[in-house]
This record gives C-alpha cells, sequence and structure tokens, in this order.
C-alpha cells in the first residue's frame, strides 16, 4: 500500500512474486498442456512477458497419446482425455529446451511418470539442465497408471515426493489432483517429503455423453474437466492447502480474467497458472499482469504479491 | 493485440454480411485485413460465440485488397447456428489465420516440363468452402482446374455460380440425380479419371468433405497414384497447436497397409494440418481412428 492510499497507475505496481526461492517476473504463468513448448505462439508473442511456462508434461519414454477424441466441450468448461503425447525427457533436453531458454521467463518442466522409478530418473535429467523449476505432475487423470493414482494418495506422494528430493536442488513443485476428499492430506504428504511449492488444481474426473450414439464422446471414456467451471473447487482447494500447510502454491483451475487471478492470490496463491482460457484467449496469458496492476494500483497497492493470503474469512 | 511487430494472432473483425445460400447455410462477409493479408488456401479461423470453446470455420475466400475474409458455415449446433444468425454490422473476434494449407507448390512436381498440370478439387458439404478458395488461388495463378462437387440433392447444390466463374471445368452430382452427375462426388471423380488423358504425376487432387468421401477418394488417387491433398476435420479446442486435442492417426513414413501401429503417429489436425497428404493418413479401412 502506498503511504497515502491513492490510486496508482498499473506501472507504479511492483508485479515481481516469488514462489519459494523462485524469483518469477509477475504471477503469471502458462499452464502445462495449454502453452506446448512456447513454439506455436512464439511467433505472434514476446514470451519474455511470461512469468513462466510450465512445459506440456513430460515422460520418460516418447509417448503417443490417447486415441481420439481427445476433447469435448462442456458447460462453462471442457474435457480432455489427451493421454501426454509428447516426445519424451530426452528429446525435450536436447532439442526442444535450447530454444525454451532463450524465451527469457521461468522455464517449469512438468514431469509424469508411470513409477517412482520414472519420477527420479527424469528429475535426475532435467536436474543437470538450465530449466528453473520442476513440477511433478502427480495428477494426470487420463493414463492408466502413474500421475493421479499416485497423487490421490498421501503415501505415495510421500514417498515420490521425497524420493525426487533426494536427487535435485532444483526447486520441487508438486502438481496435486483434486479427485480426493482432503487435498490437506495430501498437500501435508507433499510438504513433508520435502516439495518447495504446491501447483493447484489439475482437473477434475469427468464424462461427456453422445446421446446420439449412446456412447461417451472420449475415446477414453472419461476426461479431465478445466475452465470456469472449475473455479470454485480451485479456489477452495488453495484456501485449504494455504491454510494447512507453509508451502507456497501456485494456484490454476478456470482462471480466465485478473479478478479470477488475484481471487486465487487472496486464497494463499503466490502466483497463478493460465490453462484453458488460453485455448479461448491465447492473448489472455500476456495481458494478465498488466490488468492484474491496473486493479492492485486502482485499489491504491504498490504491488502484486500483497495479495497472498489476505483473504479474510468469516 | 500487437506485440514488437510481430503478427496478431487474434483479431477484431467486423461482419459486412450475411448471405443465406440454402436453408442450412450462410456466408459471412468479414473485414478483417491483417488477416486476410496472411491467409492461404486452406487455413481456417477461430470464431468467438457465446459456447465455451471456439468454432473452426475454414476460409472460403480472400480478397487481400479489400481486405474480407468469407466463411461458409453450416447449421450443425448451437455455435454455428449462433453464427449464421449474426447480424452485419457487429464485431467478430478471430483468431487465425491458422493451419497447414492446401500446397500448391507440390503441384504437379516433374510434371512442369511435360505439360500442363491440372488440379482437380472433389468436395461435398461444408467441403466445397476451402475448395473455392484454392479454386481462386489456382485460377489467379493460371493453373487449369476441375472442381467436382457433390451434394444430396440440386436443392442443396450451393456456390454453382462461383464455382463455374472460377473453374475450367465443372462437375456437379447430386444422389437424387438432376445435375451433371448421379451419384456421389467419389463416383463422379472415378468417371473422370477414367477418361482422363493426363498423366499422374500431371495431376493434383484436392479434396474436402466428409470422412468417407475423403476416404474414397484419397484410396483411388493412391491406387492410380496421383497426389492427393485432403483437408480434415477432427474435434478441436485451441485450434493452435498448443492443446494436441485434435489428433489424427498418421505413418511416420511412407505407409502402406501392414503398416504396424508402432510406425503410426498422432499429428494435429489444426496444425499439422488440416491438410495433409492422403497417402500420410491412416484412414478408418486400415485402422485410423479421429
Amino acid at each position: 500500500m502506498n503511504q497515502d492510499n491513492s490510486p496508482l497507475t498499473s506501472k507504479q505496481v511492483k508485479t515481481e512474486v516469488t514462489v519459494g526461492n523462485v524469483q518469477l517476473k509477475n504471477p503469471v504463468l502458462a499452464a502445462s498442456g495449454t502453452f506446448g513448448f512456447g513454439a506455436e505462439l512464439a511467433p505472434y508473442y514476446d514470451l519474455s512477458g511470461l512469468g513462466g511456462i510450465c512445459t506440456k508434461g513430460l515422460t520418460l519414454q516418447p509417448r503417443r497419446g490417447n486415441p481420439p477424441p481427445r476433447v469435448a466441450e462442456t458447460e462453462s468448461g471442457m474435457l480432455n482425455a489427451v493421454g501426454l503425447q509428447n516426445p519424451g525427457v530426452g528429446v525435450f533436453v536436447k532439442e526442444i529446451l535450447p530454444t525454451m531458454l532463450t524465451y527469457d521467463t521461468a522455464i517449469i518442466a512438468n514431469v509424469a511418470g508411470n513409477s517412482k522409478a520414472d519420477y527420479v530418473e527424469m528429475v535426475r535429467i532435467l536436474s543437470a539442465t538450465e530449466i528453473t523449476a520442476l513440477e511433478l505432475n502427480l495428477s494426470c487423470p487420463n493414463v492408466s497408471v502413474g500421475c493421479m493414482s499416485i497423487g490421490a494418495e498421501p503415501e505415495q506422494v510421500l514417498e515420490v515426493v521425497a524420493s525426487c528430493r533426494a536427487v535435485t536442488d532444483k526447486p520441487l513443485w508438486v502438481k496435486l489432483t483434486p479427485n480426493v476428499t482432503s487435498i490437506s492430506a495430501v498437500a501435508r504428504a507433499a510438504e513433508e517429503a520435502g516439495a518447495d511449492a504446491l501447483v493447484l488444481i489439475n482437473t477434475l474426473l469427468g464424462m461427456a455423453v453422445d446421446l446420439k450414439t449412446e456412447r461417451p464422446v472420449l475415446r477414453n471414456n472419461t476426461g479431465g474437466l478445466s475452465g470456469p467451471a472449475i473455479k470454485p473447487i480451485a479456489l477452495r482447494m488453495v484456501y485449504e492447502a494455504h491454510r494447512d500447510t507453509n508451502l507456497p502454491i501456485v494456484g490454476l483451475g478456470g482462471i480466465a480474467s485478473a479478478e479470477d487471478a488475484l481471487e486465487f492470490m487472496l486464497c494463499g496463491a503466490s502466483a497463478v497458472q493460465v490453462g484453458t482460457a488460453s485455448l479461448i484467449d491465447p492473448d489472455l496469458v500476456f495481458r494478465l499482469p498488466a490488468a492484474m496492476a491496473a486493479i492492485a494500483g486502482a485499489a491504491g497497492h504498490d504491488n502484486l504479491a500483497r495479495y497472498t493470503g489476505q483473504l479474510r474469512p468469516w | 493485440m500487437c506485440q514488437d511487430n510481430k503478427p496478431s494472432l487474434r483479431h477484431q473483425g467486423s461482419l459486412l454480411g450475411n448471405e443465406r445460400l440454402s436453408d442450412s447455410t450462410h456466408l459471412l462477409t468479414i473485414k478483417a485485413p491483417e488477416l486476410a493479408y496472411a491467409a492461404r488456401p486452406g487455413q481456417f479461423v477461430q470464431i468467438k460465440t457465446s459456447r465455451y470453446l471456439r468454432r473452426p470455420i475454414g476460409l472460403m475466400s480472400v480478397d487481400r485488397e479489400q481486405g474480407l475474409i468469407q466463411l461458409g458455415i453450416r447449421r450443425v449446433g448451437p455455435g454455428s447456428n449462433e453464427l449464421c444468425d449474426l447480424a452485419p454490422g457487429i464485431a467478430v473476434d478471430l483468431v487465425g489465420p491458422l493451419g497447414t494449407g492446401f500446397n500448391l507448390g507440390l503441384f504437379g512436381e516433374g510434371a512442369c516440363e511435360t505439360g500442363p498440370a491440372h488440379l482437380v478439387t472433389v468436395g461435398g458439404g461444408t467441403g466445397l468452402f476451402p475448395l473455392l478458395y484454392l479454386l481462386e488461388e489456382a485460377a489467379g495463378q493460371g493453373i487449369p482446374t476441375t472442381a467436382i462437387a457433390g451434394f444430396r440433392s440440386p436443392a442443396e447444390a450451393i456456390l454453382q455460380e462461383r464455382m463455374r466463374a472460377t473453374a475450367k471445368r465443372c462437375i456437379f452430382a447430386s444422389d437424387t440425380g438432376g445435375l451433371d452427375f448421379t451419384g456421389h462426388a467419389g463416383e463422379a471423380l472415378t468417371s473422370v479419371l477414367d477418361t482422363w488423358h493426363l498423366r499422374p504425376e500431371q495431376i493434383l487432387i484436392c479434396a474436402c468433405g466428409p470422412a468417407g468421401l475423403l476416404e474414397n477418394i484419397a484410396l483411388q488417387c493412391l491406387e492410380r497414384k496421383i497426389p492427393c491433398q485432403v483437408s480434415l476435420e477432427a474435434r478441436m479446442a485451441c485450434g493452435i497447436g498448443v492443446c494436441v486435442g485434435c489428433s489424427i492417426p498418421v505413418y511416420c513414413h511412407n505407409g502402406g497397409a501392414e503398416t504396424a501401429e508402432s510406425e503410426t503417429t498422432y499429428e494435429r489436425c489444426c496444425y499439422d494440418g488440416p491438410v495433409f497428404p492422403a497417402a500420410r493418413i491412416v484412414w478408418p479401412s486400415r485402422g485410423g481412428i479421429w
């Protein structure tokens, strides 16, 4: 807050935030799986305007992904069951990362494993690179083993995160699934295991049905629900994880405006990710930092970091 | 949103006209100069409606000098209904031009020395829209063209005048008769190719339409060794290549009936396509799904 609480312009508002020991130029990151590796949008946008880019989920071996259809529109959102199609961590390190490192923004490598050994091996490989941080994807709902089946069990979260912690000094972010009864239980497990930050939420398991064919729309039958439909759930989970752990939080789930992003920060997020909204409005993630600063400035605040955890619950 | 002299991806267009072509199809004319300037045949735009996801619509025609694009839209659901009902004068939120379009550069490869190359477009339904743009482009380059267009019935036979004005030769086919050819567009193509005087390598066939028709055309072309490009449709979310939602099964190499799954992969309809060489597609008869 500036001294006299008078309105400030967006340029007078400090946008820098920290997530643990990671410094970001602003709190807005592109979420995994909704921004590729940046190459498709780099011809049109200056990617250095982002707080960071979370890569498409990487696996130890290349993955062809699920058979189509992989996406379905829903009310206020969409379902996806892409199934982690990606070129594998080896190709990423050799052929993709060098270009990403030229973007002058934080690069967060999202890794998804079938097993603890997969995660540890990928963390080991990526720790030898110039990436900013690792995002352990313990939450993809669209694969038959690993990911969400690990992330839904606090004991397994503890084991996988601790094993990864043992082999890396890189900031270790853990992306959690909302498909649990208690987000606090898995959040505390990640904290106990030595995570540096929590990322939440990934998609909610859902389904769409085609009445004409009497089949699910998605070939995978089920998929992950994202978009504005899940924002209230995400806000509640960010709030609970912030209340019940001491870890910094990166919040996501249905963010489509500067107001949405600041609401997540109030609930406890130090930074936010924009995911599905980028599929509809590719400009949004680039506009958000200034739009958030404009709101903060109008309220007389001279920085965005002050919003984190300032919610006043009844 | 323009950044540092980079081209814009998102455009605010202005709807100048909305013409009803038939009971189920409309033609929108939109002023969007930067988009028009960058567009190529076979590319598409993503239009915002009140529905959650944008709607991908193939470019039907582009006037670079006037800064206009035209889009043909068929009523298939709430999103397309909304677009067909738009009133001229309103702003239209567009992302584009998107995707990899038709490649006239491959046209008549190796044929230049031996004779004139010839473009044959084959389409049905909304597939005719992107082909019209391709025909106009080919005409501008002085390439002789044949347009084969299939309709369910003469009452649905849209765009005939424009195709006649653009293509050197037109064959309109209808399942119910009453036009030049009775049968579907694939059968009309067969009859044309059976009496064709050019060698396969002198022809390029470009097709767009229902998946069954495209497979029929593609298999004919593979059999006759005629270069063929197809424009495909898939359930799409982003349209810009980042979500990997709209996968098309393709052969990693040249393919063939005996190819194992490990030699196939998925490519993005929105970014690697929507136009693909027909020989690369794992067609449904060979186990492909999309």
